[in-house]
């Protein structure tokens, strides 16, 4: 594999360097040796490492494709540079007789930065081919980081009001999921800060199984950041559609997941509340496929004493809005926008495709507004008794819509759709198929730190393929090991799991350094020589950074 | 059967006083049976614990098993339910490693103990509940056998007519020192029956040695060690090194925990003990053997011709300040460290 780095930053970077590396120059292909330092630039390799590393360096087999020109021009342009240039340059020159190490300068990102100002004013961008063996990464250092008692952990979504972190509670050790807003975003919304207190009184007072729930709100009054800590989710409905192969799902799946929401809606209007923003986005599942309404940024609460579920305003998502807020009326009737919202959003789950659609939001508002919606003739083939419920859904006329109680009451909701083929799953999170805790890695960096240190942080392309290979066969070994186990167990015999097996194990957790510290662990120590948790010595979070 | 009038039982002593929990010795006039009352108060602020033990009660009036601890009724009278359990003699577990056997139970009655506890299991698990807080403290003894207890963790696969291959979601247990590994990773794959294994294995950590595995350990350690497939082990001539620190020095600066520290060094546990806690402990759920197989493990042909009473009876002798304890049980069973949550938990103590 090959990475191309805009040459700009290489060539900042030979500037920097102090020294030229000189040693093994035999092996040069092109007769210059050159030292170089692409640091901070994060290079997409798709499936070779994670994705939280970074490129630090390369430093030899450096095709060097700049003209000569070109490098005369940088030259002139950092002047001040001049001196360490001339004596960059005069190694260069005499060739390899000079025996030094090789020595490299770690640019931070402040360096690069300034380096970046200084050579933007070229214009000259070009690039640089670099060898992908000559890459080194570096593991992201996981530094812990603490708010309140909770453990923060990678990022889960980032919208336009801040990011969603996955979070883990010290104490009794629940997965959370935590979504930070900062005043300076919020005030950047239109009406940002008042939605997102309403929404904070409003999930204070819910509690249903199929609503997300608010576990705690923090304030953080220095970084002028909130906090609110909700249930732990591992994914919502929309990514599913769009990683499922025709952005739909099995009709039966569907099937479960509308009930669901029926349920939860059900309790919301019991509660005065309307959502407003219906749509498959805003439904989340937790691990055990339990959905959750989320999402209550444009929600509603009816006044305790009013007469009926007047509402005046409307701020969901267009595609999913009823025609009475197409069509801008003045008030409209409340509960009826959210039957007409999960209509659309039945449908689109077993259609993958939306009922009314439009070049532009314009468009789509007046095609909503235009006419009756008739159910196609495909739909009925599909199932007859589906398109009617999506068709009393999606009545134009308020009063003609279905209420909860009569979808609770309809032919399609009371049956039990056949499964047909497997359901569509919910995609992995940065490729972990388990959706294990991202907190685990941080956690790990805490207790385990001076472990880890030790060992190696920079590894090559090389060392990555090596470390796929290893994984490979490590799988293989476990599945030996199973079988293994289990004739073992046939005939009486248990052996300890094998440090193959805790290798494989760790494997999961896609840190390699740590993979290597269970290896020496399980081949040194013997089967009753485990240490002792409580024996371990441990610095005490109470140490470490609160936020 | 017992009745549901108040009047038929004289209570004759309390073991336990709390907020949300009391404890009593009572005499059944009717049938003139000893049995134990736990009386609870309706007037809580917060309803999570009241859901929780009806929860609880409609799970254990499900069960009919020898070895596992019965409600003989509940009912309720003005604002307290009062539920009824048959009297177990020896109390629980935990009571015993407290005023007994501080080192740890010996090996044989581990053994008499886990014969029942998995007897008990096996039950549970064929009727597709987990229990999910297997500890000595929800095991209770009896002159001639052990119980489990405390179901209000437990768990059914059935929900909704529909069985799950698996179940989600982390126990609501204030200490999660004796959760499996797959229970507190929280992932897609979630947990099955086998949790309660290798919670069996942390509990026969905790009843030989004397001491909870991960006592006192930050509990984010403790996840991420068990994450990682470390495991405690049973401590003895073979194992006791890893007491020592970095330098090879005892680490324990006070006399009791030398002398602790003495025992463990002297004693020998026998292979079958190690590997059957190994096999509980075993990180992967699936290679984890069954109650069922389990039971047929060699560390349990030393439970032929041994009862409870027998092990109990010979150590109490050498420890005579007990029978003077006997009467301010109130004390010994509410050691400082007891939370709110523990206040439910049973506390029979009395050596006739």
């Amino acid at each position: 594999m090959t990475v191309t780095v805009t040459s700009t930053h290489v060539m900042e970077a030979q500037a920097k360097a102090t020294h030229l590396q000189s040693g093994g120059g035999g092996e040069q292909q092109h007769g210059s040796t050159k030292s170089l330092d692409v640091a901070g630039r994060d290079v997409d390799l798709s499936g070779a490492a994670d994705d939280d590393m970074t490129v630090l360096l390369t430093n030899k087999n450096y095709h060097f494709e700049a003209t000569s020109d070109i490098e005369d021009a940088f030259v002139e342009l950092n002047g001040g540079k001049d001196a360490e240039l001339d004596a960059a340059a005069a190694p260069l020159a005499s060739g390899n007789h000079q025996i030094e190490h090789p020595q490299v300068t770690w640019l931070d990102d402040d360096a690069i930065d300034a380096l970046d100002r200084v050579t933007l004013d070229i214009g000259n961008m070009f690039f640089n081919r670099v060898d992908s063996q000559d890459i080194i990464y570096q593991q992201k250092k996981k530094n812990i980081k603490m708010v309140g008692k909770y453990v923060m952990g990678d990022v889960l979504g980032e919208g336009s009001y801040g990011k969603v972190k996955e979070a883990m509670n010290s104490e009794n050790l629940s997965r959370l999921a935590v979504k930070i807003l900062t005043k300076r975003k919020l005030r950047r919304i239109p009406n940002g800060e008042q939605n997102v207190t309403r929404e904070i009184h409003l999930l204070k007072q819910l509690k249903h199984q199929n609503v997300v729930q608010l576990v705690d709100v923090m304030y953080n009054e220095e970084k002028q950041k909130m906090y609110l800590v909700m249930e732990y989710c591992i994914g919502g409905l929309q990514e599913m559609l769009d990683h499922a192969p025709e952005k739909k799902m099995p009709l039966y799946q569907a099937h479960g997941y509308f009930r669901q929401l029926v349920n939860g809606l059900e309790y919301l209007h019991s509660c005065r509340v309307i959502h407003k923003d219906i749509k498959p986005g805003n439904l989340l599942l937790t691990l055990d496929q339990t959905l959750k309404v989320s999402d209550f940024g444009v929600a509603e609460q009816l006044d305790m004493f009013a007469p009926d579920d007047t509402c005046t305003t409307g701020q969901g998502s267009p595609a999913f809005q009823p025609p009475e807020i197409a069509n801008g009326h003045e008030t409209f009737a409340g509960f009826k926008v959210d039957i007409w919202s999960s209509g659309v959003t039945l449908y689109n789950l077993v259609t993958g495709l939306y009922p009314f659609e439009g070049d532009n939001i314009y468009r789509l508002l007046e095609n909503i507004g235009r006419s009756q919606w008739i159910a196609p003739d495909w739909l009925y083939e599909l199932d007859e008794s589906l398109a009617k419920l999506i068709l009393g859904m999606l009545q134009a006329d308020p009063s003609a819509r279905l209420s909860l109680q009569q979808i609770r009451k309809d032919a399609w909701f009371l049956s039990a759709p056949a499964e047909t083929g497997p359901p569509i799953p919910i995609p992995p999170l940065k490729g972990d198929k388990y959706g294990r805790s991202t907190v685990l890695p941080y956690l790990e960096a805490y207790h385990y730190g001076n472990e880890q240190d030790q060992e190696d942080v920079y590894f090559t392309e090389h060392d990555v393929n090596q470390e796929l290979a290893r994984r490979a066969a490590s799988a293989a070994a476990e599945i030996r090991a199973t079988k293994s186990a289990a004739a073992n167990a046939a005939c009486h015999l248990y052996e300890p799991s094998t440090s193959a097996e805790a290798g494989a194990e760790a494997m999961l957790n896609g840190s390699r350094d740590e993979t290597v510290a269970i290896k020496k662990k399980g081949s040194g120590l013997k089967r009753r020589a485990k240490k002792l948790a409580s024996c371990i010595s441990v610095r005490k979070l109470s140490h470490c950074r609160t936020s | 059967m017992c009745s549901n009038s108040l009047t038929d039982y004289q209570f004759t002593k309390a073991f336990k006083h709390g907020k949300f929990c009391s404890v009593y010795k009572a005499n059944c006039t009717v049938n003139n049976r000893v049995i134990v009352v736990k009386k609870y108060s309706l007037e809580v602020e917060d309803d999570v614990e009241l859901k929780r033990l009806f929860a609880e009660i409609q799970c254990c009036r499900q069960f009919n098993h020898p070895n596992i601890n019965k409600i003989l009724n509940s009912f309720i009278v003005d604002t307290d339910v009062y539920v009824l359990h048959p009297y177990m003699c020896f109390g629980t577990c935990q009571l015993l490693l407290k005023s007994i056997f501080k080192n740890g139970f010996p090996e044989a009655l581990i053994a008499l103990i886990f014969k029942d506890v998995l007897a008990a299991l096996l039950y549970i698990h064929s009727n597709d509940f987990v229990h999910g807080s297997v500890r000595a403290l929800h095991i209770l003894l009896d002159s001639n056998k052990a119980v489990l207890s405390n179901f209000h963790e437990s768990r059914s696969f059935i929900k909704h007519g529909k069985k799950k291959p698996v179940l989600h979601g982390i126990s609501h247990e204030k200490n999660l020192n004796w959760a499996a590994p797959e229970v507190l990773d929280q992932n897609v794959h979630g947990f099955t029956e086998k949790s309660d294994i290798y919670s069996v294995g942390i509990t026969a950590c905790e009843l030989a040695n004397g001491i909870q595995p991960y006592f006192e350990t930050q509990p984010t350690l403790m996840y991420t060690e068990k994450i990682r497939g470390n495991v405690p082990s049973l401590l003895d001539r073979s194992t006791y090194t890893m007491l020592l620190d970095d330098q090879g020095k005892v680490p324990f600066e006070n006399a009791t925990s030398r002398r602790t520290y003495d025992i463990f060094s002297q004693r020998v546990l026998s292979d079958d003990f190690h590997q059957f806690v190994e096999i509980c402990l075993n990180r992967s759920a699936e290679n984890r053997w069954s109650a069922k197989k389990l039971m047929t493990h060699a560390f349990f042909k030393q439970c032929r011709h041994a009862s409870i009473t027998d092990h109990i009876k010979k150590c109490r002798s050498d420890v005579d300040t007990i029978s003077t304890r006997e009467d301010d049980g109130v004390e010994i069973i509410a050691p400082p460290d007891d939370h709110a949550q523990e206040c439910r938990e049973d506390v029979q103590w009395n050596f006739e």
